[in-house]
Parts: structure tokens; sequence; C-alpha cells
């Protein structure tokens, strides 16, 4: 049998896959749960934002009316409340007059560095959970249908390897699952619609699913091989993706961590797991202490008490936002470095969490390469320290304006004495808590893993399925 | 134990000492047959005889334990492939592509076998010499019956050109209209150079088609009269 012969059989194969009746009405099914889902979540996310935006708009207009505002003293809650729910944004345009300048160093979305595209509905998890289990239950389903029907007796008998069967099943259905996400993508890119992460390219990633089809397919093969029946198929299948669901999300960092390369290297991941799991909270910025002391003040012109900075406090006012606004590049600049890192990281995840089955195996690999709940949460602490040193400089010692404006328009008096002037250089340059594993070095222990679980998997799964299949025959 | 002995000169398959067994289980033991050209061989024996083993043994699909396998000349469990060319096994049932028209499950069936994907023309052809109806041509083959399942092999055995057609116990679930069909329709078949193989463990159909009748039966081989003039068995056994 030449290769030509080979290709037609694949070709044949697909063809018959994708025109089943019974996989059309799942690739449609599958795609219409899916653009409903991600129509609806991007509804929700503009619902959100613009009920977010409106909320946030009356309540500076409310305060604006409010006989008691505290500029630049408000609690760290209320300024982050008129940030848009986006961690990408960290200055609301046309209020940075209004807002302390300082404020930009607030840890809204930075908390969440690292988590929230695990919350959302990405591409990775398009292919994960559906495209997963579709290519799991066509290698179960497809080769218990020919053992029931007696097909692949008859298939075993003619001139053809059994690999060669095998292989045409696993790449049929492989170039099948990569067909059904390409149509599934197109439908999502034709109606307007978009994935998370938004910068993500989906194209390169077509041909991974493949694979990931290939590997799953591969244990559908097995999961035949114990099944006499398509039910039994059935059950078997979505037994060991559960199976797999519950087990690998703590095998796999157990078997990382074991071979990682240096004892020094187990001994530090050990300790960064313990200290970051138990010790590390949320840290809740309190307005407590200096902030509690200060005095209410009632302002009913908000212009009259930058009119009256701008009167009595030029200089230090000038100096304060200058060094602010260094302060706040060096920060960013340490932010991007960490994002970057992050995305480094969350790439990595990426192209290698294709090839474990599984719900939470995301989630497991996300811990591993440093950019899991774990290291979010020594984020936030980081954030949150580096929030608490700088509202201890700003609110200690700056010289505060506070004003009370009763109806007649006269100044009554100030609230908060000056005291020291701003050293904003004391606070230093935010420096983001290191990310654990380098892309290049995560990359050395966890991508040969990684490897040698796809082939040993696969070889293991092959060898069971051919097996199968002619024991079946 | 069976033990196959008998068959006319210029065989096309040809046991010769062969033993086997199945799941541990001894079930030929020395066995020694052939099976001619132009012919029309029936295999019978109660269930659990081994009749299907002989059929597996003859496609490379069981190995042998001792003995010798020609095919053609061709040994099954060294030139598969050359023996596999030859030979058009049917499994029991008649199973067919699933999820396919009658006309994709034969160029399927051929394209597999040969390389070659048959046209549109040939297949049609192939498939009314079968007595394939032209209604079923584009029917989902699990809508077919026993019957119409085997002509859909025959088709593609004439398609193939493979010169050994091997069917697995046939005439189950055939009325006897459709038992004197098939029987014509295998007739056919082992003309020209090419040789028919059908298992059974009654004579319905062996007693309509078979030139020659090989019984397979415990520890002993024992000749069967068909219905019609059997010389080839007559002079063989």
């Amino acid at each position: 049998v030449t290769l030509t012969t080979f290709i037609r059989f694949v070709a044949e194969d697909v063809r018959r896959q994708l025109l089943t009746p019974w996989a059309a009405a799942a690739v449609v099914t599958l795609a219409a749960v899916s653009f409903g889902a991600l129509l609806s979540g991007q509804r929700d996310v503009e619902r959100q934002r613009a009920e977010y935006e409106a909320l946030l708009q009356e309540r500076l207009e409310s305060q604006m009316r409010a006989k008691q505002v505290l500029w630049g003293r408000a609690p760290e809650a209320a300024l982050r409340a008129i940030r848009a729910p986006s961690p990408g944004v960290t200055l609301v345009i046309g209020r940075d007059r209004a807002i302390p300048a300082a404020w930009d160093f607030a840890p809204w979305g930075t908390e969440t560095l690292f988590t929230y595209r695990h919350r959302e509905w990405d591409f990775e998890s398009l292919i994960r959970i559906p495209g997963g289990l579709v290519a799991l239950l066509l290698g179960t389903i497809l080769v218990v249908r020919d053992r029931t029907s007696g097909w692949i007796a008859a298939l075993h008998a003619m001139p053809i390897a059994a690999w060669q069967v095998s292989i045409a099943r696993l790449l049929g259905m492989s170039l099948s699952v990569a067909g059904a996400f390409t149509l599934w993508w197109t439908l999502i890119w034709l109606s307007g619609g978009h994935l998370l992460p938004a910068g993500i390219t989906v194209w390169p990633l077509l041909p991974t699913a493949i694979v990931y089809g290939w590997t799953l397919g591969a244990v559908g093969l097995a999961c035949a091989w114990l099944s006499r029946t398509p039910s039994r198929g059935l059950l078997v299948g979505l037994g060991f993706w559960t199976l797999a669901s519950i087990l690998m999300p703590s095998v796999i960092p157990r078997a990382v961590g074991a071979l990682a390369s240096t004892t020094e290297r187990r001994e530090e991941e050990r300790l960064r797991r313990e200290q970051y799991a138990d010790d590390v909270r949320l840290t809740e910025l309190e307005v407590s202490g200096p902030m509690a002391s200060m005095l209410p003040v009632e302002v009913t012109d908000p212009g009259a008490v930058d009119r009256w900075a701008a009167a009595n406090f030029p200089r230090v006012e000038r100096q304060w936002r200058a060094g602010m606004q260094r302060a706040r590049e060096a920060a960013h600049a340490s932010l991007e470095t960490a994002q970057h890192a992050a995305a480094l990281h969350e790439t990595y995840i990426r192209y290698t969490g294709w090839l474990v089955p599984g719900l939470l195996v995301k989630h497991a690999l996300a811990e591993v390469a440093g950019t899991g709940s774990v290291a979010a949460r020594r984020w936030e602490h980081a954030v949150a320290q580096r929030h608490a040193a700088l509202r201890a400089l700003l609110f200690d010692d700056r010289p505060t304006a506070s004003v009370r404006l009763p109806a007649g328009g006269a100044i009554q008096g100030f609230v908060v004495p000056r005291r020291s002037p701003p050293r904003v250089a004391e606070a230093g340059i935010f420096e983001p808590p290191a990310i654990p594993f380098g892309s290049a070095a995560g990359f050395r222990e966890f991508g040969p893993a990684m490897i040698a679980w796809l082939i040993v998997s696969f070889c293991a799964a092959f060898a069971a399925g051919a097996s199968g299949s002619r024991r079946g025959a | 134990v069976a033990t196959i002995i008998g068959g006319p000169a210029l065989p096309m398959i040809e046991f010769a000492d062969v033993s086997a067994t199945h799941r541990g289980r001894p079930v030929l033991q020395g066995a020694s047959c052939r099976f001619p050209d132009d012919a029309v061989s029936a295999l019978l024996g109660p269930p659990g005889s081994g009749r299907t083993l002989v059929l597996q043994l003859i496609t490379g699909l069981a190995t042998r334990r001792a003995g010798t396998i020609r095919i053609d000349g061709w040994d099954p469990m060294v030139d598969l492939r050359e023996v596999r060319r030859r030979i058009c096994f049917v499994p029991e049932n008649a199973p067919v592509p699933p999820g396919r028209s009658v006309l994709a499950s034969a160029r399927l069936g051929t394209l597999l076998a040969t390389g070659r994907s048959p046209a549109r023309r040939e297949t049609v052809d192939a498939l009314r010499l079968s007595e394939v109806p032209d209604r079923a041509f584009g029917a989902d083959t699990r809508t077919l019956g026993p019957f119409l399942r085997l002509c859909l092999w025959m088709g593609i055995h004439r398609l193939r050109g493979s010169t050994i057609f091997v069917a697995d116990a046939p005439e189950a679930r055939l009325n006897a209209q459709e038992l004197t069909a098939l029987a014509r329709l295998l007739r056919e078949n082992s003309r020209h150079g090419r040789s028919v193989i059908i298992t059974g463990h009654d004579a319905r159909l062996a007693g309509r088609a078979a030139d020659l009748v090989l019984a397979l039966n415990d520890l002993r081989i024992e000749p069967r009269s068909t219905a019609r003039e059997n010389p080839l068995a007559a002079l063989s056994l």
C-alpha cells in the first residue's frame, strides 16, 4: 500500500468523521455553545463596564455635591473604585487632576496579574474542554463502533498494516478536531467576537490542536480497548477525563518537583510553597491610623481646593507631582517587566498545557511555572507592602491641604498642618517579586518532562489501542 | 483436535500438518487439506470446532504452531501482504464500513486493498454484477440486510481482482431465496481461476453451492455429500 493510499485513507476517514450526523451535531452544538458563551461573556463585560462607569460617575458627582470630600485622602477602596475594570488601565483619563497621581500605584488589576486570565473563556479552554472531549470520545467511539460492527476484523484482513490503520485513525481524528476548531474560530471571528487574552494569535495554535487531538485520540484508542460497546466507551472516556482532572493537578507539580535538577532547587521550591501557601494573605489596605485621625472637611467647590493649593503650596505641589511622575514611570517599568515575564510564562503554559488532559491541569501548570495562585498572592503581598509604604510616605509626611468651605464661601481653617516635604524617592523603585521559573529554565526542567509524558502516553496508548484492535478483530 | 485431509490437485490453498490453538485450546493438530481453484469449498463444523480459526490462519489473522500453509505459493506468516492481496476475507455477518454509502464502501474496500480508487462507472458495474440493486447504491451501509452486505463484498471482490473469496458463515440470517441467489453468486465467483471458501455449521448453503465439502469435527473428518453433484469431493475424499 503506497503513501497515496494512506493519504487517501486519512482523507476518507476525515470526511467520514466530519460528515457523520453525530460528529456534525456535536460540532454544531459545541460551536453554538461556545459562540453563545463568548457573546454573552462579551456583552456581560461591556454591560459591567458601562454600569461601572455610570456608577463611578454618579459616585463622583455625588461626592462633588456632598458636603464632605476628602481630596487625596479618601479611603483607598473608594479610589480603587474609580478605575476601569481592566488591569491594563491604571489611570482614568480626565480625572488625573482630581485624583492624586500617587494612586496610580494602587494595585487594582496588578493584584490579579496572573490569575485573571484563568477566569476567562480563552482559546485554550475552548480547545481543552470541548475539544479534548471531542477528540477523546471520537477516538473511543470510532474504534468501538468499528469493533461492534465487525468492520475492524475485515480491515485487519486487508493488505494494510494495523499501525497504518491506527495512525490513519489518529491523524484523521486530529485533523477533524482541528477542522472543528477552525470552524468555531471562524464563526467567532466572523461574528465580531473575540477570545481572551485579546492579544493571542490563534491561527498558529491550530496545529497544536492537531497534536492535542492526536494525544487524546491515542488515549481514546486505549479507552476503546477497555470498551466493547459505544456506551461503555463513552463512560470509559469520560471516566478517564475525570480521573485525569482529579489526579493530574497534584501529580504534575510533584513530578516536576521530583525532576528538579538540584537539591537546592527542590529545597527552594519547598520553602517557597510552604511560605506562601500558609502565610501570604490578600492584604486589605487599612484606612485606619494616620488617615483615620484626619478631620473631615467640607468642600462644596472642588476647584477651590486646587486654587487654594496652587496659591499656598505651588512649589511643593510641583515637586510632589514631578516626583510622583518619576516614581510612577519607574514603577511602570518594573510592572512592565513583570508583566512581560508573566506573559512568557503564560505562553509557556499555553504551549505545554495542550498535552495533558484534564480540567484543572492548566492551574497546576500555572503553579509549576510560577504564575499560579500562590505567585499571585505573593505579588499581591508585595504590591500591598509597597502601597502601604507609599501611603505612609504620602499621607504621613505630605503637606496636605484640606479646607472647609462653608456656605458663605469663606475658608474656615486647615485641618492638617504642614510637616516635612515629600520624599517620594525614599519609597524607592517598586521591585516586583521574582517569578520562580524563568522561561528558559522552566523549559529545561519542565519541557522534557512534558515531552516525555507525550511520548510515553502516546506509545502506551497506541500499543494498547492497537493490541485492543487486533484482539477485537 | 481436528484433522483436515483431502483436496484435489492444483491447490490454491494448501495446509500441511498444521497445528494451531485458540485461547490455549488445541483446535487443529496435524491438519492437512487443499482448497482447489475454480471451485467453491465449504468447511463445515459445529460451533467452536475451529472453522473461523482456519480462515484466520489463511488470512494471517492467526498464527499456527506447526505445519505449513501455502496460499498460491505464499506463506501467510512470511508474506502477509502478498497473501492478503489475493484474499478477500468477509468476516461473520459480513460487516461493512459503517457510516458510508454502498458506493463509497466499495471504493474504500478497493482502495485499502489495492491502493487504487476505482472510477464510479467501474464500481457501479461491479456492484450490478454482484446483484446490488441500483437503488441501494446511495444507501447507508447500516441499512443493508445480510444478503446485500454479502453482495457488496462480492462487488469489492470483483473490484479488487482478488483470486480467493473467503466468507465466514455467510448463510447466517438468509432465507431460502437469498441462499439460492448467494449460491449462484458464489459459483460465478469461483470461475476463471478463482476460488471460494465458505464456512458454516449446516449444509444449507454448502448443499447449494459447494463443489468440495470438508467437515471439521473433533478428531475426525467426515466427507459430506451435497445436493448437487460433487465430483471433486468424491475424487479427493
